[in-house]
């Protein structure tokens, strides 16, 4: 066969994961990584938490160097963007007006930040959260800051809060549309879990409020709420989601639905291109119907399910939602269906702030969440998987040790 | 290596088949694991973050990290399953009269 001429637009943590899984699939192909940012390709969570917090060096995101990546003939084009793919002749066309040709083409360039549209938000010191570069100046503003406003009470505004409050000791204050924290994603028992943990650090929270405009001169002052009130600060993180960053997709006529549409394998309307990544709206055997996701673990494995089908080896993407959080040295995870109609079930243990909640859909269990018990979400997994014999009594009770309630691996035992 | 710095840590018994326990080695933090009747030591810390791997999951001779499912091999303490890239420094153990020794390099 002749050699085959691989693509990839987005140079992240989906695009970097998909090359690594193309090389293994295929020997012989041609591999080119095109990123927009010149930093080698990197994992984000950590920029929120350990990076920001100072317990974790900014080289430690760093997946795979340059010189790795070519060592494995993964050619890279980085701090380079793509203008347009040009689908008649199967190119895609870089802002130097290079042309690439392409066999097959993996979208997987991401999310950009949402940003405010109000007076003053290009004022200094006034910043979003999304990648490296934007942590390492985030870092630098906050040494020297005591207040700091927070917009935003989703998962990255709250991270930035919590690191903000550990590593700096700033004042925070968090502003939010919304009457609670993690509004868009979490079960309640979450919510209000991270909400008591965050006031007893001592952030303070305005619900029900938004920022009608930041004052300064050239540096943020002051910042002004719709509901008029004055908030002093230094810094301010604006962190109110991600907008998928389907423009190239659009441009070059795929389907686009809040994100590039692909079935079970990575696909796109247009055969021969592919998309991978927080930027699809994909299909999840386990889940069913469409989603677009913002997670680590999509960004890992159905980049790796799309890179297979480009190179022939189809196999569907079939995987149990999972979901981290760390904020305040605590650590949160949800599994599976956390959805309001299922039945919960909360197992409390002994001494530190430690507990898992279940979600049961008949009897059985569907999906968990948990504070400090990342265990349990391993062995929610496997419940999922194959079953777990357990009654809600014993769900309830700590001292049930679980694993001995799941039902043995047919293919295993 | 000679055969010194063994450090007892517990007994037999102290823990049930497919579980870890924390214990300390010359100070440190260990993970003692014991997966059918054998027992496996590792650092306690992930490579990755600050988690406690004593406090994983157990699957055959690999540990699976609670914080963020890195996985590591017992035997060997190779990182198998990302987010962990880094290998877990693994410590010889030895049980005697029901007693279980882990060794630590000086
Ligand atoms: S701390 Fe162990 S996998 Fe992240």
């Amino acid at each position: 066969m002749a050699q085959c001429n691989y693509v990839i637009v987005g140079g992240g943590q989906a695009g970097c994961r998909a090359a690594l899984a193309l090389r293994d699939a295929d020997r012989n192909g041609k591999i080119v990584l095109i990123g927009a940012e010149s930093h080698p390709p990197y994992e984000r969570p950590a920029l929120s938490k350990g990076v920001l917090k100072g317990s974790a060096l900014p080289q430690s995101v760093i997946i795979r160097q340059l010189d790795q990546l070519a060592e494995m003939a993964i050619e890279t084009h980085l701090g380079q963007a793509v203008e347009q793919i040009d689908v008649a002749s199967s190119e895609v066309v870089l802002d130097d007006s290079r042309r690439l040709k392409f066999d097959r083409l993996l979208l997987a360039t991401g999310s950009r930040a949402r940003s405010l549209s109000v007076p003053g938000v290009n004022l200094l010191n006034i910043h979003s959260l999304r990648t490296l570069d934007d942590c390492l100046a985030l870092s630098e503003s906050l040494q020297s800051c005591q207040k700091l406003v927070v917009v935003g009470a989703g998962f990255i505004g709250l991270e930035v809060a919590a690191s903000a409050r550990e590593r700096f000791g700033c004042q925070v204050t968090v502003v939010e549309a919304g009457s609670g924290v993690l509004q868009r994603a979490a079960p309640d028992e979450l919510r209000s879990a991270v909400q008591t943990l965050h006031k007893s650090n001592g952030v303070h929270f305005l619900f029900n409020d938004g920022v009608s405009r930041f004052e300064g001169d050239s540096k943020l002052e002051h910042v002004i709420l719709a509901s008029g009130r004055v908030l002093k600060a230094d810094c301010v993180v604006i962190g109110i989601g991600v907008i998928p960053e389907t423009r190239l997709a659009e441009r070059a006529g795929l389907e686009v639905d809040d994100g590039i549409v692909v079935d079970e394998f990575g696909e796109t309307s247009q055969p021969n291109i592919f998309a991978a990544g927080e930027v699809t709206r994909h299909k999840n055997l386990f889940l069913g119907a469409p989603t677009r996701r913002e997670s680590w673990q999509v960004a890992q494995n159905q980049s790796t399910i799309a890179a297979h089908a480009m190179s022939g080896l189809r196999k569907a993407y079939n995987e149990i939602p999972w979901f981290w959080t760390d904020q305040f040295g605590h650590n949160f995870q949800l599994i599976g269906e956390t959805g309001p109609t299922l039945q919960r079930v909360t197992r409390i243990y002994d001494g530190a702030l430690k507990s898992t909640t279940f979600f049961l859909d008949k009897q059985a269990v569907a999906g968990a969440q948990s504070v400090n018990s990342g265990k349990d979400i391993r062995l929610v997994r496997e419940a999922i998987r194959r079953g777990m014999n357990i009654t809600p009594e014993q769900l309830a009770d700590p001292t049930v040790n679980l694993k001995s309630h799941l039902v043995r691996d047919p293919v295993l035992w | 290596m000679a055969d010194e710095n063994w450090e007892e840590v517990a007994k037999v018994g102290d823990i049930d088949d497919e579980e870890a326990i924390r214990v300390e080695v010359d100070g440190k933090p260990v993970a003692l694991y014991f997966v059918e009747g054998t027992y496996y030591a590792t650092d306690d810390i992930c490579t990755h973050e600050h988690a406690s791997l004593s406090e994983g999951y157990i699957d055959g001779t690999t540990v699976e990290c609670p914080l963020h499912q890195g996985v590591f091999c017992l035997k060997t303490g190779k990182a198998l399953q990302a987010p962990v890239e880094k290998d877990v420094a693994v410590l010889p153990v030895k049980v005697v009269d029901s007693k279980i020794y882990i060794q630590y390099l000086s």
